[in-house]
């Protein structure tokens, strides 16, 4: 019996296993595959599957992970399974901040913009995940009409009591480093004006936000 | 009044009692538990929610072969013993050993469910765990009527065995096979699509609605609606007086 274990124990140390490689990536079951295979119950299965995927160069020591993903193949994952779990943040937390974090521009925006598309949805549950998108096209790709778009975006569809102000009013933000002032300028008017600002301390900031604008756009004359 | 059908629920709950069914199930807790936590440590977010679905699919995968393993010895192994003969030979009528039998399959049911709910409470909201136990003891209280249905018909473990799984796992994907019918490859359908489809509807209305049934979202996000509640409980009371009525013809039709 202990030569037969011995024996165990050496065929199984000899072929041990390599931890995947972003390349073995494999295309995702059909959405009806994974609904039968769900058995009734997807989330246990989006789950599982968010992990299986995060696993693929998760730990290659790369300094640039993911890099070697094939991503249309990675978008088909995520948005598979979010469709199994559409109350799940982990798809697009690991698009904003795990997959998008990649030195390849193109596989940047690929991410940020099926954030975009995924946050339209669920806008209340998503928004914080197309603040992050906003933010890494503003410092990532110094792309500020990109930026804006999605903050413009979050301003326009995230409305609910949940999403903070500072979301809201990421747009003014990024028009200012836009130099766009006399929209900054409007917006933060009509936000004082609609009394949307209801925190005295949020509202005595914006209010010095908006002396510093009319300053500033009175040195730009 | 039910003497009989008291005494046969009794032994049943007393043999769960005695083939460590408990311990057995306080394993199973401990490497749901176990699996959760190694899953959860590679998390980045959503740790909890990630540990409530893994412990709760394994949970209710779990339960749902203990308690039809149990079901099926148990009636497979007094068939063999002659033990059911002795009990028929009883002045008793055979509707009441039924009743005792799916009695104490009931409160094995309903223990393995308020067990298998404790430990997500840890992770989840008290009162949505004890909608999701409620709903698991329904569908345990079905697989406890299917499995002893297959036992009295079909009278080897095996085969028992291997129909109530196919029960289990065709109740719980029958509404993924009702999509994939529905959207047939081909542009323009053919009659076998035709006939595929009407087949598996026709399935689907036999089946109970165990896809409905025991969800982990309704732990993490959605509890159900009361209305959802109410019809569940109607299903589950419905399918126990199917395959109740079917076992007893079963039983009455045979000569022991």
């Amino acid at each position: 019996m202990i030569l037969a274990l011995m024996l165990q124990f050496g065929v199984r140390s000899a072929n041990p296993l390599s931890p995947p490689n972003a390349t073995d990536l494999p295309p995702i079951p059909e959405a009806s595959t994974l609904a039968a295979l769900g058995f009734g119950d997807p989330v246990p299965l989006a789950k599982v599957l968010m992990l299986y995927l995060q696993a693929f160069d998760y730990q290659s020591g790369d300094r640039a992970p993911y890099q070697a993903l094939d991503y249309d193949r990675l978008q088909a994952w995520l948005t598979r399974i979010l469709r199994l779990d559409p109350n799940g943040q982990y798809p697009l937390m690991a698009a904003s901040r795990l997959y998008a974090d990649v030195p390849s521009e193109a596989k940047k925006r690929q991410m940020l913009e099926f954030v975009y598309q995924e946050f339209f949805k669920d806008p209340d549950r998503r928004w914080q995940w197309l603040a992050h998108a906003a933010a890494i096209a503003k410092h990532g790709l110094k792309d500020l009409p990109l930026a804006r778009k999605y903050a413009a975006a979050i301003q326009k569809y995230a409305v609910g009591e949940d999403v903070p102000l500072w979301a809201r009013q990421m747009e003014i933000f990024i028009l200012e480093d836009m130099n766009e002032l006399e929209t900054a300028r409007i917006m933060i008017g009509g936000y004082i004006e609609k009394g949307l600002i209801r925190h005295p301390g949020e509202l005595r900031f914006l209010e010095n936000r908006l002396k510093e604008l009319e300053t500033r756009m009175k040195e730009q004359k | 009044m039910l003497i009989f059908s008291r005494t046969i629920a009794r032994i049943t709950l007393l043999e769960a009692l005695r083939s460590r069914l408990a311990w057995v199930a306080v394993i199973a807790i401990g490497v749901a538990f176990g699996a959760a936590q190694f899953l959860s440590q590679v998390a980045i977010i959503e740790v909890a929610q990630i540990q409530v679905a893994i412990m709760s699919a394994l949970l209710r995968a779990t339960g749902v072969f203990l308690l039809a393993a149990f079901c099926i010895t148990s009636l497979v192994r007094e068939a063999n013993d002659k033990i059911t003969e002795l009990f028929l030979s009883q002045p008793a009528a055979r509707w009441e050993y039924y009743l005792g039998k799916i009695a104490g399959c009931t409160g094995v049911a309903i223990s393995l469910a308020a067990g298998f709910s404790i430990p997500l409470a840890i992770f989840a909201p008290v009162a949505q765990v004890a909608v999701w136990g409620a709903s698991f003891a329904g569908e345990l209280l079905i697989i406890a009527a299917i499995s002893i249905f297959c036992a009295v018909s079909l009278t080897q473990v095996t085969s028992a065995f291997a129909a109530t799984a196919g029960f289990y796992l065709l109740a719980r994907s029958i509404s993924a096979m009702q999509i994939i019918a529905a959207t047939p490859l081909a542009l323009e359908p053919s009659w076998t699509d035709a006939a595929l489809k009407w087949i598996i509807n026709a399935i689907a209305l036999a089946m109970p609605a165990l896809d409905r049934m025991t969800l982990t979202d309704w732990m993490l996000d959605h509890p159900p609606s009361a209305t959802e509640i109410s019809g569940l409980a109607l299903q589950v009371l419905i399918y126990l007086l199917l395959i109740g009525a079917a076992t007893l013809v079963d039983l009455y039709r045979r000569n022991f």
